[in-house]
């Protein structure tokens, strides 16, 4: 049976490597395949860039007798590695197991392979790696304790590489069905008016939990990179069994995990489809709505507008995508408002705060300005078989994105004065300023891509694979202009001049309309010349 | 005379390199005058569905000419869409939408104002016996329900010409009798369809034209009655009427020789 097994598995390796040979056959897929390279080369380097701090600081500070540094650097290593996968979730893997299932795989070999996709998924890679530089930092200085702390820090590893899969599992259920979706919005929603409502700050509502925390430190104890900790300091006084008693409760963490981890495998390996779904088909007649009326657009693109509006809602990745850059003040605004410690940079200027949730937001939807098709499938055909212009259809997925953006900014404003920490006016101004300058060169770009490298997504899945070359063209507009803009206004905020920021962001805006204008007249030939490629690649099931 | 509602010149596709590419059309010349039933059959990577894409504006032909209704399809893409209606290769669905919110939505993309459109579309639904789905998404519908809602929503702009890219594969004897009798109506009504099929039984029953495209070439046009008459004077037959597959078998080769031989650890 493990023979059995062994050999599926490596069945399995052959055959993907077969898809991937096949998969280069084109210029187009060798393209793709550079691009990927070279932005997997760019995250490296950052990867590696940081994991060498990690290392410097772990080093530098054991060796200066302050080893409670392992603990910030374990807890940052921790958080990054949750947290990462869902901020991040375009660029990291992509494999859709359900295709394994037609084969007769064994439920073991599945397992494996499951496991092994998430050992290897760049976001656990990168998180081990820091690890690993962190715990290289403290056996350079300590090597005698190296066996003490390698088996809790592998312990931590295999840990947190599990509760990552079952968050991301847990957060895909929730977001895959409309009603996950809605609860979800609904306490989101009501959380904030409730805050509002009770006129409770920011500072004022997390002391309480930091005063509960305080009074009970078990709970901080038990948390995974304390234990870890606890492990280290229990090496460093000669302490075994502390060593031995945080390895073992970690490895509990792991086990239990691993549990749920196989049951949502098995659910999967059961033909579970976590794509999105009305979840009945019950019979159910409905009156016809006659379709929205837009002011100013002709029917056609009113049209569009109203089928953009549905695949968005309908879609969970795209909801999820949206919520983020709302936590983004959220999480900011709050960091480090303990009553204890001074106010934190964002608290101090809300305007900066603003102006950095703005950016993220385009750069957190920047694939869906890239990748304008991903979600029309078959659909793409009627597209181009329909009497208007394809221009048109661009123009229209244009506009619906820009009102998102520009919806998005409006309620980001709006959380960070519920928050207590609204803008002031003239920074608020300068950052809406800057939204068209950015939103059309990222417009100019992206639909380009969206036409050359379209890449179909699907519904109800965060971990999407996208165009290399979109990635690696679209990251490059977006270091420029946000290089720019961000370059801007530190200048300006600097000089106390923000206005002047505001008004070549005006000028800059005026710029980007007219290249978006001038390659607005180019879509059309682009799209009948790669009119195959479109249908190709969004049509394949 | 009035012009064809489909005319090709030297309609030619060629995918990859001149020297080791697939030539899938090699220079054919069709032309189907309006009103007609035409049915375009031919073997499994003959060239079907190449031509009929190229015919709607989905595929660059790499030579040749195509008219469609005395319009040059290239030189008016938007006026030649306005006037046809396409059931490809795949449906054109948007799989997330429900059908009544998918008519309605063809039905304003092809310029019907909004109460014409719902009008329309929830007519169609009645029509298709898809009006009890009406709140499902179109992933959840079956095979045969997605070809009728794909159907419905090609006819939403009373075209004046309709391609159809296999419209009875995958489909049960219930709904392919829904989708016949939609494709009568039109007829009736001086519609031209354009339909590509391997149900010879439907084709024979249905067109009153026939071409055969065999590797990538045409090689049969005409009347069914032309057609056979053309057969029946090559083969030596008992008499009796040729039937369309008799026919097709005899245009493009029929069965390979040795066949029955070959695997036979399948028993």
């Amino acid at each position: 049976m493990a023979s059995d097994t062994a050999k599926q598995i490596g069945l399995i390796a052959l055959l993907r490597w077969q898809i991937l040979r096949n998969s280069l056959r084109t210029t187009r897929a060798k393209l793709e395949a550079v691009a990927h390279t070279l932005v997997a080369v760019g995250a490296a380097i950052v990867v590696l860039v940081i994991g060498l701090g990690f290392y410097a600081i772990a080093f530098l500070l054991v060796d200066a007798g302050r080893t409670g540094i392992m603990l910030g650097l374990l807890w940052v290593i921790f958080v990054a590695w949750l947290i990462l996968p869902v901020i991040v979730a375009a660029a990291s893997t992509s494999i859709e197991f359900r295709e394994l299932l037609r084969y007769p795989v064994r439920f073991s070999a599945f397992l494996i392979l499951s496991l092994a996709y998430s050992l290897f998924d760049p976001i656990a890679l990168t998180a081990m790696f820091w690890l690993a530089c962190a715990g290289a930092g403290f056996a350079t200085v300590k090597p005698e304790l190296l066996l003490w702390v390698l088996p809790p820090l592998l312990a931590l590893a295999a840990m947190t590489l599990l509760l990552s899969r079952v968050v991301m599992n847990f957060v895909e259920r929730l977001f895959t069905k409309r009603r996950g979706r809605e609860i979800f919005f609904l306490v989101f929603v009501l959380g904030m008016l409730g805050l509002q409502i009770l006129g409770i700050g920011a500072e004022s509502y997390l002391a309480p939990a930091v005063r509960f925390l305080k009074t009970h430190p078990w709970i901080l104890q038990a948390l995974p990179p304390n234990l870890v900790y606890a492990a280290i300091e229990g090496a460093i006084q000669g302490e075994p069994r502390s060593v031995l008693a945080a390895t073992a409760l970690l490895l509990a963490y792991a086990g239990a995990l691993f549990l749920f981890f196989r049951r949502a495998v098995l659910a999967q390996y059961r033909g579970e489809d976590l794509s999105e779904s009305q979840g009945s088909s019950t019979a159910t007649s409905a009156t016809i709505l006659k379709g929205w009326r837009v002011p100013l657009v002709s029917g056609a693109t009113a049209a569009l507008l109203e089928k953009e509006m549905r695949y968005t809602l309908r879609n969970g990745f795209m909801v999820m995508n949206l919520f983020i850059p709302l936590f983004v003040p959220l999480v900011l605004g709050l960091a480090g408002s303990s009553p204890s410690r001074t106010e934190p940079f964002f608290q101090r200027d809300p305007g900066i705060l603003f102006f950095g949730s703005v950016a993220y937001l385009l750069l957190v939807t920047m694939h869906v300005a890239s990748n304008h098709f991903a979600f029309e499938g078959h659909g793409i055909q009627f597209l181009l078989l329909a009497p208007v212009e394809f221009r048109q259809v661009v123009a229209a997925k244009n506009l619906f994105y820009g009102a998102l953006v520009v919806c998005e900014a409006l309620a980001i404003w709006l959380m960070l004065a519920v928050l207590g920490k609204m803008p002031g006016a003239e920074s608020s101004l300068v950052t809406l300023a800057v939204v068209p300058f950015l939103l059309l060169s990222q417009l100019v770009v992206g639909n380009l891509l969206s036409i050359h490298f379209p890449r179909r997504f699907d519904f109800g899945k965060f971990k999407q694979r996208q165009s290399g070359m979109s990635v690696l063209l679209g990251m490059t507009q977006q270091m420029i202009t946000m290089g720019i803009a961000g370059g801007l206004f530190a200048v300006m905020r600097w000089l106390n001049q923000l206005w002047i920021a505001g008004l070549i962001y005006l000028a800059l805006g005026v710029a980007a309309w007219q290249a978006y204008r001038i390659a607005f007249d180019h879509y059309e030939g682009l799209a009948r010349r790669r009119r195959e490629v479109l249908a190709a690649e969004l049509c394949q099931d | 005379m009035t012009a064809p509602a489909i005319l090709t010149e030297n309609l030619t596709r060629r995918f990859g390199s001149e020297a080791g590419g697939l030539l899938a059309v090699d220079r054919v010349n069709l032309r189907v005058e309006a009103g007609q039933f035409f049915g375009f059959l031919g073997p499994n990577g003959a060239g079907k569905s190449t031509t009929i894409k190229m015919l709607t504006g989905l595929l660059q032909p790499t030579a040749g000419n195509i008219r469609v209704l005395d319009l040059d399809l290239y030189a008016n893409p938007v006026e030649v869409k306005r006037q046809i209606g396409v059931v490809p290769e795949g449906l054109a669905l948007f799989e997330r939408l429900t059908g009544p919110e998918y008519l309605n939505f063809a039905g304003r993309m092809y310029g019907l104002d909004r109460e014409t459109a719902a009008q329309r579309a929830a007519e169609l639904l009645e029509f298709t016996e898809l009006a009890d789905r009406a709140r499902t998404q179109i992933g959840e519908y079956s095979h045969g329900m997605k070809k009728k809602l794909a159907l419905a929503a090609a006819v939403i702009h009373t075209p004046r010409v309709l391609f159809l890219d296999e419209p009875f594969e995958g489909v049960d004897a219930v709904a392919a009798a829904t989708l016949r009798s939609l494709m009568n109506r039109m007829v009736a009504r001086g519609v031209t369809i354009f339909l590509t099929s391997h149900v010879l039984e439907i084709v024979e029953r249905l067109c009153t034209h026939i071409a055969i495209i065999h590797k990538g070439q045409l090689v049969a046009q005409g009347s069914l009655a032309e057609l056979r008459t053309g057969v029946e004077a090559r083969i030596a037959h008992s008499g009796e009427k040729l039937t369309l597959e008799q026919i097709f078998l005899e245009i493009v080769g029929g069965t390979r020789a040795g066949a029955a031989q070959e695997l036979s650890w399948l028993g």
